[in-house]
């Protein structure tokens, strides 16, 4: 007999044994070998469980599956002569397990028979009853050898992996000292299994053997290893006492919840390796090692099989774990796949061809009959990717089929895209997710067009997709390696600016703000750099063009997890890139508490220091918030006028009135800057009203009307380059019922909107704000005629002003009619 | 020569407790082939004719509904050989043989021992069957005289040999 | 073997038990019933209360210890016929046709077995398994090891 027989045993149970027996006779089959598996775990039999389809295991639970009990039974209870049973060949009861297509090797199962259903237990009983009863036909030493034979007959395989029981059992025995030609043990360290092990490792050691037979080989593995306990003296003392070979298996906390063969080697929580895109961690890549190592032979289609596995591997991981950097608007909205909607080694037939797919996704758990495929993935050696995907397209309903030849050079092919008989790959590379399919019309297609047009449907979840496009179009360009597309860049934008639904816009700005974190970690040390980049180029932009409902409640919502917040970032930009001010509201905070600890002659003791960082809301009031507010604004509040109070004014005649008499005001109306707080207020109801009665729509004279406020507040509170706010700033109070704009303030406020909105280049704000300008009051149509005028020479003129120089530098001479001049 | 398969037990002390009635299913094959007893047998001993008068206590054939029928006539000619045995040479029953030494007994008399093998037959020919056994016994390798003797019940007739 | 040494039996009173209870075995094994294994394991153990106190040259001292190993082998209990039979060739007195008739019994053995297990006769390891039994029983091990 050429056959080698390797007994799989482990003094008690839980240590990985019968998923390392598939996992073997899976990886030696893909080598090119002819393998059977037996099962003769028989009380507590599962090798079916990690190797059979669906199909075979819904046998099993039926109890209409037959295996090694069966065969023992008809050995022993049969008449030699006249009984059929003899005549049955052991193929009727194997079970011939799928391979990849292409594969010259074999895997034969036997299993134990149909556990866990009753029939299997009587099975069983009948079994022991039988070799207690019947002993003078033989007892169980001939019946196992007699299968042996009969494998070695039927099968011809090279090797012959058993799955033997735990503890002392009669059948372990025999499986260990007499069948096996290799043992491999496996045990953890904890005290009841290794004694146990090294106890039954001399016995085997010493144990008689067939007089045909070689010494018995004896390989250790110590499994469930933490990545603490692998230098512990523990490990060693064990490896010293088991001798011979031992080789030490690391811990994987997800291995006990998984069923089946890759499964076994796919959480995503080793121990270690929260980040590990490796070969899916630490236990995958020894495990693989070991077997590599142990069988060796067939280094080419060892090689190829070990390849296949760890590709698959990851695919599997990249399903079930999702991609970090394909998840946008919280994580929750972009789920990976449940495991159970996965199978794996899965054959579809189609006339007279097949094929194994390597892993089916469904869009129900696979093992409900009604579950339909949605993907087919395989992984193809040296086969035409092109040609396969055809094959599936054509063989099956499946919309989404993906072809890999390694875990990342991957092809999607889509049944909408496949309108021809050539199948073309499309160009996404990541595998799509359960969101895809119901969001997108094809999983496949992840252009931008479609991306946003899926967003503004109603699906953030792919807002950092989006967000990654835009940054591989303008901003990553600059570090080099890739095509520079602007205007696909400014497209993102322009699309991203468009959308209405404030929750949408909201999460737009939350995915564009998220920094370099889940973003671009292959271009390394530049990621703060980029955060600055898209920060500026991207975040803020939108912050001032989508709805300032929106806007607001991110400047108003939790800080980013790392980096200054980046509605502060945006202000910041605004100030410096508009005003020329830096917008800085803890710089009174540093100031004063570097001059508090130098007084004190200590540094701060500790990160917690709070004798210190309790001084930061006391130093803050230099920092502008925002809010929007449904109650009336000041000027429609009650203004006294003499001694007779009036009601307050109806919002929608105030603003209709002004409209009309062209005397529409944004601060105090629209909105407000409440120096004292440095509260940026927008006016709902009014801002509504006013953009009805100019066929405008109120989202865009809230921007406008948001960024008119904020460059009042920045005017006060951004610093020179001498630290300086202005501190004599002061707006005319619009509840008084002598309130005029100010002719100076609103000037240049509507100077330097106008050309922020100019550089956002958002056509919509610019037309909002022309027609708001139309219809307002005189002191903020001022700007129109220093329309002309560079910035530097305005900024110039309104430093002068903050610094109290007053008129003497003022542009007047561009501006005609009577202006008057406040200062 | 008479045989009492009464007194087997008597003769046989090895035969007390035996599983079954070796006398009784004797009878009982004697009466189910119609004889009452006594019954005149014919004796064929190597060619050599005589008569043998077995007689029995009489049986309620009514137990034959629920014995086996082949073991009544098996287990019969077992008590007619061993009282023809006895009677004939004063052969004892030492002890039962296993199947594996070719003869079913193991009888001794002061002369030495003797490998008996026994068999029934309710009809057919008894001479074609006793060369059978005669041919078994053959086969058993001990340091014993070597017997066989067929019981033909119907008619009733006793036929032995040796190989 | 349970040894009822306080229990002293003639010759005469053993050689109607293991009468008695070959006769038992035999209507067992007749009717296939679980019960026979048992039954013959009653005859080995008459059969060899019988060899020890029988010489092995005499006719019913050999009878006993054939029929000891005979029992064991219907019986299953094969590590126990392999051990008796080395008991029992020991013995020199033990006349040649005695020691060919507990081969033969072990023989007969072989070949049912070789008929309910042919790839096993086939591949020549149904007597690899007979000599390993005989090793393993003069070694007992921590994992118990099929009779």
């Amino acid at each position: 007999m050429t056959m080698e027989t390797v007994a799989f045993y482990s003094y008690k149970g839980g240590v990985g044994r019968t998923l390392l027996v598939a996992n073997t006779a899976q990886f030696l089959a893909m080598s090119g070998r002819r393998v059977v598996a037996l099962d003769l775990d028989l009380e507590a039999p599962g090798l079916h469980q990690k190797l059979a389809s669906r199909d075979v295991l819904s046998r099993a639970e039926s109890g209409a599956l037959s295996g090694a009990v069966d065969e023992l039974l008809d050995a022993l209870e049969s008449e030699p002569r006249g009984d059929e049973r003899r005549n049955r060949s052991l193929r009727q009861r194997a079970i011939e397990v799928d391979l990849p297509s292409g594969t010259r090797g074999s895997l034969i199962l036997i299993p134990a028979g149909s556990a866990p259903s009753h029939a299997y237990w009587a099975s069983l009983e009948r079994l022991n009853n039988s070799l207690r009863a019947h002993r003078r036909n033989g007892g169980l030493a001939e019946a196992v050898l007699e299968l042996q034979s009969r494998i070695a007959d039927e099968f011809a395989p090279e090797f012959l992996l058993i799955d033997s029981r735990t503890g002392i059992t009669e059948l372990g025995g025999l499986a260990t000292s007499i069948l096996a030609d290799r043992v491999v043990c496996l045990t953890t360290t904890a005290p009841e299994s290794a004694e146990g092990t090294r106890v039954v490792a001399d016995a085997l050691r010493t144990a008689p053997r067939l007089s045909s037979q070689r010494p018995l080989r004896i390989d250790f593995l110590i499994t469930r290893v933490t990545s603490g306990a692998a230098r512990s003296s523990n490990v060693s003392r064990l490896t010293e006492e088991l001798g011979g070979a031992v080789t030490v298996l690391p811990h994987d906390a997800g291995i006990a919840i998984e069923k089946r063969v890759f499964a076994g080697w796919r959480s995503g929580q080793s121990a270690g390796s929260e980040d590990n895109d490796d070969a899916g961690g630490e236990l995958f890549s020894a495990t693989l090692g070991w077997i590599a190592g142990s069988f060796p032979g067939h280094k080419q289609d060892a090689e190829m099989a070990r390849r296949r596995m760890v590709a698959v591997h990851r695919i599997w991981k990249d399903l079930t774990e999702g991609w970090k950097r394909h998840r946008g608007g919280g994580a929750s909205s972009r789920r990976a796949w449940p495991a159970e909607q996965l199978d794996e080694r899965v054959r579809f037939e189609s006339q007279d061809e097949w094929r194994r797919a390597d892993i089916v996704v469904y869009d129900a758990p696979a093992k409900e009959p009604t579950a339909k495929p949605l993907m087919i993935i395989e992984y193809v050696d040296g086969e035409d990717r092109d040609a396969v995907a055809r094959w599936w397209l054509a063989a099956t309903q499946v919309p989404v089929v993906a072809v890999f030849s390694n875990d990342s050079d991957r092809r999607l092919y889509s049944r909408r895209a496949a309108w021809d008989s050539r199948a073309r790959h499309s160009d996404r590379w990541d595998l799509p997710l359960p969101h895809d399919f119901k969001a997108l019309s094809d999983p496949t297609d992840v252009s931008v067009d479609t991306l946003l047009d899926a967003v503004r449907r109603g699906h953030p979840e792919y807002l950092d997709r989006i967000v990654t496009e835009w940054v591989n179009c303008s901003a990553a360009v600059l570090a080099g390696g890739r095509p520079w597309k602007p205007k696909v860049a400014k497209k993102i934008i322009d699309e991203l600016a468009r959308i209405d639904d404030n929750e949408i816009a909201y999460r737009v700005l939350w995915a564009a703000s998220r920094g370099s974190l889940d973003r671009n970690r292959w271009l390394g040390d530049q990621d703060d750099w980029l955060d600055e980049q898209v920060l500026a180029e991207l975040f803020a932009p939108l912050l001032w063009r989508l709805p300032p409902e929106a806007s607001i409640r991110l400047m108003q919502g939790p800080p980013r997890p790392f980096g200054p917040p980046a509605n502060l970032v945006a202000i910041a930009l605004l100030a410096r890139d508009v005003l020329g001010l830096r917008y800085d509201p803890d710089a009174t905070f540093r100031k004063e508490g570097q001059r508090i600890l130098e007084r004190s002659g200590r540094d701060s003791e500790s990160a917690d220091d709070m004798a210190i960082y309790g001084l930061l809301p006391a130093f803050r009031q230099t920092e502008i918030t925002f809010e929007i507010s449904s109650e009336l604004p000041p000027l429609a509040n009650c203004a006294i006028q003499g001694e007779e109070k009036r009601p307050p004014a109806d919002i929608n005649s105030l603003v209709s009135d002004r409209i009309a008499a062209g005397s529409l005001v944004t601060t105090g109306l629209l909105g407000d800057y409440q120096p004292h707080a440095g509260r940026v207020v927008l006016y709902s109801s009014a801002i509504t009203q006013c953009a009805d009665k100019l066929a405008l729509r109120a989202r865009h004279v809230g921007s406008v009307t948001l960024i008119h406020e904020t460059i009042h507040a920045l005017a006060h509170l951004g610093r020179d380059l001498d630290g300086r706010m202005w501190m004599e700033f002061a707006l005319p109070a619009a509840d008084h019922p002598l309130f005029e704009p100010s002719w100076f303030h609103e000037t240049l406020t509507q100077y330097f909107t106008y050309h922020h909105i100019l550089r956002l280049r958002d056509p919509a704000l610019l037309h909002a704000f022309q027609a708001m300008s139309a219809r307002q009051a005189p002191a903020y149509r001022g700007w129109e005629r220093l329309r002309d005028l560079p910035i530097e020479d305005a900024r110039s003129w309104f430093m002068s002003v903050r610094r109290g120089v007053g008129a003497a530098v003022t542009p007047w001479h561009l501006l005609s009619g009577a202006i008057r001049n406040e200062d | 020569m008479r045989l009492a398969l009464q007194d087997l037990c008597l003769r046989h002390p090895v035969l007390r407790g035996h599983p079954t009635d070796l006398a009784k299913c004797g009878g009982l094959a004697l009466q189910r082939s119609g004889h009452a007893s006594p019954v005149v047998a014919g004796v064929d001993h190597d060619g050599v004719t005589a008569t043998a008068e077995i007689e029995w206590l009489s049986q309620a054939v009514s137990v034959l509904e629920v014995l086996d029928s082949n073991r009544v006539t098996e287990d019969g000619a077992e008590a007619v050989a061993i009282a023809y045995a006895n009677s004939k040479a004063g052969w004892v029953v030492k002890r039962r043989l296993q199947r594996g030494e070719f003869a079913d007994w193991l009888l001794r008399s002061e002369t030495g021992w003797l490998a008996l093998e026994v068999s029934g037959t309710i009809s057919g020919e008894p001479l074609a069957r006793l060369e059978q056994e005669k041919r078994q016994v053959a086969r058993c390798t001990l340091p014993a005289g070597r017997l066989a003797i067929v019981v033909a019940f119907d008619r009733p007739l006793i036929v032995a040999g040796g190989p | 073997m349970t040894e009822t040494h306080s229990i002293a039996f003639s010759e005469d009173e053993l050689d109607a038990l293991v009468s008695i209870a070959i006769r038992r075995a035999e209507i067992l094994d007749d009717i296939q019933s679980p019960a026979a294994s048992e039954a013959w394991q009653e005859v080995m153990l008459y059969e060899e209360r019988l060899a020890m106190i029988t010489p092995p040259a005499e006719i019913a001292g050999g009878v006993a210890r054939v029929g000891a190993v005979r029992a064991a082998l219907a019986a299953g209990r094969r590590m126990e016929a392999v051990r008796l039979a080395s008991r029992y060739l020991a013995e020199e007195p033990l006349p040649p046709e005695r020691r060919a008739a507990i081969e033969r019994a072990f023989q007969e053995d072989r070949d049912r077995l070789a008929g309910r297990f042919p790839a096993l006769a086939r591949s020549g390891r149904l007597a690899e398994l007979d000599e390993w039994r005989a090793i393993a029983s003069r070694n007992p091990r921590v994992f118990p090891l099929a009779a």
